[in-house]
């Protein structure tokens, strides 16, 4: 990649091109029930388990399946040749094309072509190179990259393409889809007839057979391995499975992961060279495979980043991530992108390239929900910012922020307290700030901020009676600073239960802030001081209203003390002690409410970390039922609202627009107040909505509870019991 | 069994836009694809194979007054019909199967316009899985296993389906049924 790429700017010019987005959206709509229908009847989980459990074990016999693909391939009459890196790939294939005396190749689509970077040096040694995947040629002979892997020119409308065609065939062209791919399957008939090379990618590689396998739609894959004389496969270690056998599961989900379809229109798998025509008439043509390494072998080798090589080339992922849609495939670099991508181009290419197109992820794990291959992406993403911060170290402002700011409660505090008594006079009656300088600016435009409280939740905290079965809440900054109402509706709705509610003092950021930015030390620094901050009193229970502190006493501190001999067992007793609010609340009184909401249309948010990360999504719905809430789902309530911490500030503008279709989705409800149990989601959502001037309540599931824990008629014993028994 | 088969096949080639015939014995076959050459104004083929079926095809188009070409890729890129029979079916996903090893297999069915693939209704199976272990069974594995589901199709501009790209815009199946014991086995595309 270039390193002079401006991507911020690059992204803000894609945010611009209402036609680029409006494409992928409607792609991504489509694409979902698409899915579901085509996976009907299938397993989806059981099968992805599958296809996880084969790649893993192959990953860790990756070289033993290449030697035997290669001693099979060649058996039956193939040529291989494996590539160290990209340019001995190009090499290979440019020496080939000159020996034989190539005037013309035509090509299949190949992501792995443009990795290499293979067009550009056939060309200048004049060879005529033709796309023939009809979105790939539109995209060569436009001279642009593709905006998506599975649909490359995505972005062009039907007059764009008639347009490019009458100007490179000088005639008109009508602006009919039908007659556009009669015009490419005309002007590329001769093309294939009479090409000296076909080059092709492949699916899959079969070590037991020496075989190689090709999905495509357009029947451009079984011309291009049929006519030319001369076939080049080119494949990366990734591909090769053991057997036959193992085909099926990558066939069953790669064309629904792809583009929804059960199958695609041709598959085709081939063994070595088969007969070709020539003007001497017929004879067995020239096969050669070139199997390329290029990074992947030491990525296999890799304890963490060896989880990339799972990855199957669905385009999955992108299709239903919210940052990918806005500013397509353009934007991330020149051949893979999204999450996956930046890993992916980590290894491929440089780690700096990769870190940098990884600053798009917003961490909102739903392409872990369908992912083929079970790939952890966002947690992949982040342990290549985590090497990247470790090298290179955060810049000197977010350095000092976290490392002298961020543990040490008072400074955290006392600044906070400062920066609350400085923004009165620009802080409007409904709590939100006028306006804010410097970086702050671009996010003010699309979002009012909230003004911090003028007293933080853990200066309001009374401690109440002392009792048998004490709840410690953990507020988290934004419950502390921002919302300590969140905070005391929690408090209140457990003490009426008869629970000992305390607010252990030492307690101070989850850390996850800073380890979304990835400094890893510094998580694990936050992790110890709230252990031991959380341990010392031995609560019973653990609540928070906030599923991302949830995500970080429950999941992340047991991991980064596990090898702390004193704290590791501290950390396990804090994560099983740790609630989010909401799952606690369902738990104990979920079926006692007494409704109070008398049908007032309502609608439910999901937070991400409270679906992807905790699995919670039934228990506050139930609750706000309960309640006497009418609910209408919104479209898409499980698409991220944008916010992602400091994602707001590192792309305010993508931000902004996340948060935009949120507020669509939401008005199209009708809904009265909008529910989440997440305060970072109600300080964009509610911002959003304000600057929008839509008028909307956004509230969290704890401060439904407070409106009617008085009215509902609890039986503490019962509640005493059922939290024994939890 | 094979009944069951032949239902969920139907449909599930039909839903990959792919038109599914049936065809009581070699006779009604041989006049089904005159029929779909004249009413389509198909005046040349090519045919694949050479086997008892083709054979008998072949003939009932030359006498309908259809040109039947010799196969290579200049008559087949301009022949408006390609035929071929396969060797097996998934009822699963309305999936074509066969050892296309032969150059002829390929051109005849990637070239013309439209495509008629002949299938024997006894060949179907289940699923994929099977449809592989039994192409893998042999030997040697073949060298090119060919397998259609529908015709070509694109989405390229704008996500507007269209099928014909660069393979047969039309997949005509004919299922030959051997309940009658009129049809014989199809041969598939060993000559």
């Amino acid at each position: 990649m270039d390193c002079s790429r401006d991507l911020a700017a690059e992204a803000r010019r894609a945010l611009a091109d209402p036609q680029l987005s409006a494409a992928l959206h409607r792609f991504s709509e489509a694409y979902l029930p698409a899915r579901e229908e085509a996976l009907a009847g299938v397993a989806f989980e059981a099968l992805a388990d599958r296809i996880s459990a084969i790649r893993q074990h192959n990953i860790s016999r990756i070289r033993q399946l290449a030697d035997m693909f290669e001693q099979r391939a060649r058996a039956s009459g193939a040529n291989v040749y494996r590539a160290p890196d990209a340019s001995s790939a190009v090499e290979y294939v440019h020496k080939l094309a000159l020996e034989r005396g190539i005037c013309t190749v035509v090509k299949s689509k190949s992501m792995i072509s443009e990795e290499i970077g293979l067009n550009p040096v056939l060309a200048r040694a004049g060879i005529q190179v033709t796309e023939t995947d009809l979105g790939e040629w539109i995209i060569q002979l436009a001279g642009q990259r593709p905006s998506h892997m599975v649909m490359p020119a995505i972005h062009m409308t039907r007059k764009e393409v008639a347009r490019l065609f009458s100007d490179h065939l000088k005639t008109s062209v009508g602006n009919e889809i039908s007659e556009l791919v009669a015009v490419a399957r005309r002007e590329l008939r001769n093309r294939f007839l009479e090409a000296d090379m076909g080059i092709s990618g492949a699916n899959a590689a079969v070590a037991s057979t020496g075989s190689v396998m090709l999905l495509t739609n357009e029947g451009n894959g079984r011309l291009i391995t049929t006519l030319p004389p001369v076939h080049v496969v080119l494949v990366g270690y990734e591909k090769l499975v053991a057997d036959i056998d193992e085909l099926v599961p990558l066939l069953q989900v790669l064309p629904r992961s792809a583009t929804a379809q059960r199958i695609t229109s041709y598959v085709s798998i081939i063994t070595g060279p088969t007969e070709v025509e020539t003007c001497n008439g017929r004879k067995p043509k020239e096969l050669h495979i070139v199997l390329i390494d290029n990074g992947r072998l030491k990525m296999s080798e890799h304890p963490v980043f060896r989880e990339a090589m799972k990855c199957i080339r669905c385009s999955a992922c992108l299709n239903v991530c919210p940052v990918y849609r806005l500013i397509g495939g353009q934007v991330y670099g020149e051949v893979y992108s999204g999450g996956i991508g930046s890993v992916l181009t980590a290894f491929f290419q440089s780690k700096e390239d990769g870190a940098r197109i990884g600053e798009f992820c917003l961490g909102c794990r739903r392409c872990v929900q369908y992912c083929p291959a079970k790939v952890d992406i966002p947690r992949l993403v982040l342990a290549l910012r985590e090497e990247q911060v470790a090298a290179r170290g955060l810049p000197a402002t977010t350095n000092f922020i976290l490392r002298k700011v961020l543990p040490d409660r008072r400074l955290l505090h006392g600044l906070l307290r400062v920066v609350s008594r400085m923004q009165a006079p620009v802080t409007t009656r409904r709590g939100f700030i006028r306006h804010l300088p410097l970086v702050f600016d671009e996010v003010s435009r699309g979002m009012s901020l909230p003004a911090l409280a003028r007293q933080p939740f853990r200066d309001r905290f009374e401690p109440g009676e002392a009792g048998s079965d004490t709840v410690a809440v953990f507020a988290g900054c934004l419950v502390d600073f921002v919302y300590p109402e969140i905070g005391e509706a929690m408090a209140s709705v457990l003490r009426r239960l008869g629970l000992c509610v305390t607010f252990p003092e030492a307690q101070s950021c989850c850390g996850i802030p800073a380890h979304y930015l990835g400094d890893r030390e510094m998580l694990c620094i936050m992790a110890a001081q709230n252990v031991r901050a959380l341990a010392a009193e031995e609560p019973h229970w653990i609540v928070t209203a906030c599923p991302t502190c949830a995500v970080a006493l429950k999941t992340l501190y047991p991991e980064v003390l596990s090898l702390d001999a004193e704290l590791a067992p501290m950390a396990e007793t804090v994560s099983a002690r740790t609630w989010d609010f909401a799952s606690l609340a369902h738990r104990l009184i979920g079926r006692d409410l007494e409704p109070v909401a008398d049908g007032a249309p309502a609608t439910y948010h999901d937070s991400c970390h409270m679906k992807r990360s905790l699995g919670v999504t039934d228990e506050p719905r139930e609750v706000l039922r309960a309640l006497g809430y009418r609910l209408h789902e919104m479209k898409e309530s499980d698409v991220c609202c944008g916010f992602g911490g400091s994602y707001l500030l590192k792309h305010p503008g993508i931000s902004y627009r996340i948060m935009r279709r949120k507020l669509d989705c939401i008005k199209q409800t009708g809904a009265g107040t909008v529910f989440v149990d997440c305060p970072g989601c109600l300080l964009q959502i509610r911002g959003g909505l304000e600057r929008a001037g839509i008028r909307l309540e956004v509230q969290h599931t704890a401060q439904a509870l407070v409106a009617s824990a008085g009215a509902s008629k609890y039986d503490k014993d019962q509640v005493g019991q059922r939290i024994r028994g939890v | 069994m094979s009944g069951d088969l032949v239902e969920v096949f139907k449909k599930s080639a039909s839903a990959a836009s792919a038109e599914v015939k049936e065809s009581r014995g070699l006779g009604e076959l041989s006049a089904q694809i005159v029929c779909l050459a004249r009413d389509h104004g198909l005046s040349s083929a090519v045919v694949g194979g050479g086997g008892l079926i083709e054979r008998k095809v072949e003939e009932a188009l030359r006498e309908a007054g259809v040109e039947v070409l010799p196969v290579d890729k200049c008559s087949a890129a301009g022949a408006a019909l390609g035929i071929c029979c396969y060797e097996m079916g998934v009822a699963d996903t309305g999936t074509l199967v066969a050892d296309a090893s032969t150059y002829d297999a390929r051109l005849v069915s990637s070239l013309p316009p439209v495509h008629v693939a002949i299938l024997n209704s006894d060949d179907l199976v289940p699923d994929m899985a099977t449809a592989l272990s039994r192409m893998y069974v042999r030997p040697r594995p073949p060298a090119y296993v060919a397998m259609v589901t529908g015709p070509s199709r694109t989405a390229d501009i704008e996500r507007e389906l269209t099928l014909g790209v660069h393979g047969p815009g039309r997949l005509v199946i004919f299922l030959l049924l051997t309940r009658d014991g009129d049809g014989g086995a199809c041969d598939g595309l060993q000559p």
